[in-house]
């Protein structure tokens, strides 16, 4: 039997801290009009020339080194800019994952080469990767891939299979896909690469799949006989699995873990200001959704920490992702339940439409990055049961 | 003392001194005061004394692992209460008094006596009472004392309360504080022998601990106690801010139940009996819930905070009034 390590409190660094108010005006500017059901889409909403013009403004790549074009600031001043860009519901999309996990993965695993290429245009906003992980038969169990990059004689490999549910495939440049390069689907774990997938080659089609809110955000990518170049690899032939379980830490800890029905709660609070009395069950709400966000975000900070001192907390992460997405769900569901006690209720358009798309969304929260059972299982290995 | 030195002084002291049998022999003045005199000596009470009057000068967050320590162990008594007090009662340049100092949650007067509702009371020497925007330092000696018999609250009465007056101090909020804290250690305590129990406890040929069933409720409680754990520190590093101390109390009383509820299921039959340890450490969450203002409370305390407050979101205000 193991218990799981208490992690110590954790503080953004002042030097951090003060890019916030930066970022403030800068979305104050750009988000000017936009209606609150856009803003829900949260990390959902997609916006390339938004992404580019945080990249100008030096706030893509804040954990890369200058020399690749980054800011070399770390985690904390992306925790600073990423609550900042979710609560106000900025259109994050196009960078987002990009950010938060192509641009650190290319970073320890990428050579030279790789890094050279890659990581400036990342941390300009240029360029946007998806990441190939689900297939129509490995969902949960991700080791069971089937997608195959088969060694060619003389170097480079030749792609076939199909990936889905893989956000922004439409508007990215780039896939980061986990295939299998030697072995057969028995072999699990083993023969499993990361490969980087230049998605304007010939064989390649990407359908995009329509969500149940009308969105297209994610997609099916079909590989049929794509001739990837010996550079296409990154990290080590057969580490795969052992890489994306180490970017799944960076997924899982995150404010987009805990902010992703903030635009919906801000709404919620600005139509009760705009009320000259409030029932004593909504206040109460109120006061739970503040409480709960507090405790979550200290520990998320406290997993961010872990990160900045280079471990790999997969475990606590999963553990901040669970809760995170809990509160994230328990949100539309309470607030629709609030607004509509009294039948003659008087409710903003812009409210409903808000709580209308996030309760569709919200079964989402805990399914993306690993599903709640897949994650209390990874919790129960961390305590020794497994 | 380090952070890690506190904790392992605090988790040595309690181990030693508030076993399980100790615990269950704690009904009164009486039968409390060895275990008492062994806890006093360990040097903890003036913890957060300040230098200036003779005491280790520390924070609430460096003492935060003593309160834990003593929520692993279900102390009935308000060690960590005496120790808030004692600080207290230097801070106002009053002296310090002996024995052990509860904390009231409420007081009112009643034909013209005061009354007040004192968790932990029938242990207590000193009761710090709440007295108009401060709180007034009044010896049991004085009072009756009536008991439900179940040990949340003591109702103590006095005729012609007086004592030294401690201005600002908030009794309420230093209680539901220490309270949550100490529930977050009971907490911790419960998922480890949880844990134990379910690796231990065999059932179709293998320990329960191996079924999914099981492990997802094991997680979810592993969860729970890190969450409310980061709540209680971020009390601690505010301990004079309503809104963090409201969150912690908020969030780590709803873990509770969820908590103990696990701890039960998975306990089966053995965990409703009186001879296994556990009900003491449900019986701590179920009295701390009650202490000093339960869930809705202090949520409605907070949201009325929210409402008022002209942050432009909940994550401005969370920011700007619980972290900074």
């Amino acid at each position: 039997m193991t218990s799981l390590a208490s992690l110590p409190p954790a503080a953004i660094p002042p030097e951090d801290e003060a890019l916030r108010s930066q970022v403030k005006a800068f979305l104050a500017r750009q988000l000017e009009g936009m209606p609150p059901e856009r803003r829900a889409r949260s990390w959902m909403g997609s916006d390339p020339a938004f992404s580019r013009a945080l990249g100008q403004r030096g706030w893509l790549g804040l954990s890369l080194p200058k020399r690749y074009g980054g800011a070399e600031r770390g985690f904390f001043a992306r925790f600073v800019i990423a609550e900042e860009l979710l609560a106000a519901g900025a259109p994050v999309a196009a960078h987002w994952i990009t950010d938060r996990q192509s641009g650190p993965l290319i970073l320890r695993y990428g050579t030279e080469a790789q890094r050279a290429f890659y990581l400036p245009k990342i941390s300009a906003g240029e360029i946007f990767f998806c990441i190939g992980m689900s297939e129509p038969n490995s969902g949960s169990d991700l080791a069971s891939v089937r997608t195959r990059a088969e060694p060619l004689p003389g170097g480079g490999y030749r792609l076939n299979g199909r990936k889905i549910w893989t956000s922004n495939a439409a508007i990215c440049h780039y896939m980061i896909a986990l295939v299998r390069t030697s072995g057969t689907p028995d072999d699990r774990q083993k023969g499993l690469s990361q490969v980087i997938i230049d998605l304007r080659q010939p064989g390649i089609t990407i359908r995009p799949i329509r969500d149940l809110s009308g969105d297209a955000h994610f997609a099916e990518v079909t590989f049929d006989d794509v001739t990837l170049p010996a550079e296409a690899l990154i990290g080590e032939e057969g580490a795969g699995w052992e890489q994306v379980n180490a970017e799944l830490a960076f997924e899982r800890s995150g404010p987009e873990r805990i902010l992703s029905s903030m635009v919906l709660v801000d709404t919620w609070l600005g139509y009760l200001k705009s009320l000259p009395a409030h029932g004593r069950e909504d206040v109460i709400l109120v006061g739970r959704l503040a409480a709960h966000l507090a405790a979550l975000r200290a520990l998320s900070l406290s997993v961010t920490a872990r990160l900045v001192a280079g471990d790999s907390p997969v475990v606590h992460a999963a553990l901040v992702k669970d809760l995170g997405t809990t509160y994230e769900q328990m949100i539309p569901e309470a607030i629709s339940a609030a607004i509509a006690a009294d039948p003659g209720a008087s409710l903003p358009d812009a409210l409903v439409r808000t709580l209308a798309y996030t309760v569709s969304m919200a079964p989402s929260f805990s399914l993306r990055g690993g599903t709640r059972e897949i994650l209390r299982g990874m919790i129960a290995r961390g305590i020794g049961l497994r | 003392m380090t952070d890690s030195l506190i904790a392992d002084t605090a988790d040595r002291l309690m181990a030693e001194v508030v076993t399980p049998a100790a615990v269950r022999g704690l009904k009164d003045r009486a039968s409390a005061a060895a275990v008492w005199a062994a806890l006093a000596e360990s040097g903890f009470l003036d913890a957060l004394v300040a230098e200036a009057r003779d005491g280790a000068g520390l924070s609430a967050a460096e003492t935060l692992p003593v309160l834990l320590a003593a929520g692993r162990h279900a102390l009935p008594l308000p060690f960590a209460a005496t120790m808030a007090a004692r600080a207290a009662i230097a801070a106002a340049a009053e002296t310090i008094p002996e024995g052990i100092i509860a904390i009231a949650a409420a007081a009112q007067t009643d034909d013209g006596a005061l009354v007040a509702r004192v968790p932990a009371g029938e242990f207590a020497d000193m009761v710090l009472v709440p007295d108009g925007d401060g709180a007034i330092l009044l010896s049991a000696d004085a009072a009756s004392l009536e008991t439900t018999g179940e040990g949340t609250f003591c109702r103590m009465r006095w005729r012609g309360a007086n004592g030294p007056r401690l201005p600002g101090f908030d009794a309420l909020l230093a209680g539901a504080r220490i309270e949550a804290a100490e529930m977050v250690g009971a907490m911790e305590a419960m998922c480890a022998t949880t844990l134990r129990y379910a690796n231990d406890r065999a059932q179709f040929g293998k320990p329960i601990g191996k079924f999914q069933a099981v492990q997802q409720l094991l997680a979810l409680m592993t969860e729970l106690v890190h969450g409310a754990r980061a709540a209680a520190h971020l009390a601690a590093a505010a301990p004079g801010r309503m809104e963090a101390v409201a969150a912690a109390k908020v969030t780590i009383g709803e873990g509770a139940a969820e908590v103990a509820a696990i701890a039960h299921a998975v306990h089966g039959a053995i965990g409703m009996t009186e001879e296994l340890d556990l009900h003491l450490l449900s019986d701590r969450l179920r009295r701390g819930r009650l202490r000093y203002g339960s869930e809705p409370y202090w949520a409605e305390r907070l949201g009325r905070a929210v409402l008022a407050a002209n942050d432009a979101t909940l994550l401005d205000f969370v920011r700007i009034r619980v972290f900074s």
